[in-house]
């Protein structure tokens, strides 16, 4: 029984990823960085300076961008068919934590890339594989907190694309505007495979005829 | 009566009634869900869920607010402190059910 209660405990979780939005916002800020990334390796000089200083801007504008993208897409396809869901933030101790550990993988993943870099018998873009085992490792995460296999297939391909263009011996910085690039069409593809399927389950509802 | 099946007479009747159960259930995992929302998740009609939603108005463990989520009506339901603190109290208390009676 308590087991049950956890069931559409789980749907509701689930159901913030059951329209594809989710791929989409998260394929669009790949698509903004495979972007900066293209224009930073045809920068030379001053501007150069500006466009590398200014990715923490393409960030906080690229979440800004998704957040206004997901809520769209949710208020036009989603909340009309299948109704609205509003979920807690995490506050204190627990997002410390989760914080923390984040830190902490991250670390240990940029450490094994170090690793592989500093072997002078190995020839690794070291960017690219750091960003596919740890955009990988956020998928795991997610798959595993929502129990949505896709996550896990989409953090296997992302890690094996990631490990592929490092070892194509490209320029670093083009093999990571690559790794961007591909990577946001495969989450692009994801999100309209699962909008497809959300929408073909749920058709828009019927009008209600007027009250008066 | 023994004390595991005391454990069981004690629980909170209004909570305990299937429909009842999984609303909570659901709200206890959200800040809110709207009417429709919850509709879907529970099978119910909307007379049905209507007065299941009244009842856990009336005992104080939700609380109701129509509004609107850019153009569109919403009827949005939240657990209040009390229907948390409930909802736990009977969750720990079935739990307690299930281990005193397992084989």
């Amino acid at each position: 029984m308590t087991n049950d209660l956890k069931k559409p405990q789980l749907r509701a979780i689930q159901y913030f990823y059951a329209d594809g939005s989710f791929e989409f916002g998260f394929g669009l800020l790949c698509l903004l960085l495979a972007i900066y990334f293209y224009i930073e390796m045809h920068m030379q000089g001053l501007l150069s300076v500006l466009v590398d200083s200014s990715l923490i801007l393409v960030m906080i504008g690229g979440a800004w961008l998704i957040n206004r993208l997901i809520k769209s897409l949710k208020e036009r396809l989603t909340w009309p068919r299948t109704g609205y869901l509003a979920y807690t933030r995490q506050h204190g101790l627990k997002r410390g934590w989760r914080l923390a550990l984040g830190m902490i993988v991250g670390g240990l993943v940029a450490a094994v890339v170090a690793v592989l870099v500093t072997n002078p018998n190995i020839h690794v873009a070291a960017m690219p594989l750091l960003s596919g085992l740890l955009l990988g490792l956020v998928l795991v995460i997610l798959g595993w907190r929502a129990k949505l296999p896709r996550f896990h297939l989409l953090a296997g391909l992302s890690a094996v694309v990631g490990v592929a263009l490092a070892y194509s011996r490209m320029e670093n910085i083009v093999a990571l505007a690559a790794y961007y690039l591909a990577f946001s069409l495969v989450l692009f593809a994801t999100g309209a495979c699962v909008l497809r399927a959300y929408l073909r389950q749920n058709p828009p509802p019927a009008k209600a005829p007027d009250e008066h | 009566m023994s004390t595991d099946l005391r454990s069981l007479a004690d629980v909170d009747r209004l909570i305990h009634e299937p429909s009842r159960t999984v609303i909570l259930a659901i709200l206890a995992a959200v800040e809110s869900a709207d009417f429709l929302y919850l509709q879907r998740e529970t099978g119910l009609t909307k007379g049905n869920l209507s007065v299941h939603l009244s009842k856990l108005e009336e005992a104080g463990y939700v609380s109701i607010e129509k509004t609107y989520r850019g153009k569109i009506p919403m009827t949005l339901c939240r657990m209040t402190k009390n229907g948390r603190q409930a909802f736990e109290a009977y969750r720990k208390q079935l739990k307690q059910f299930v281990e005193n009676t397992k084989e």
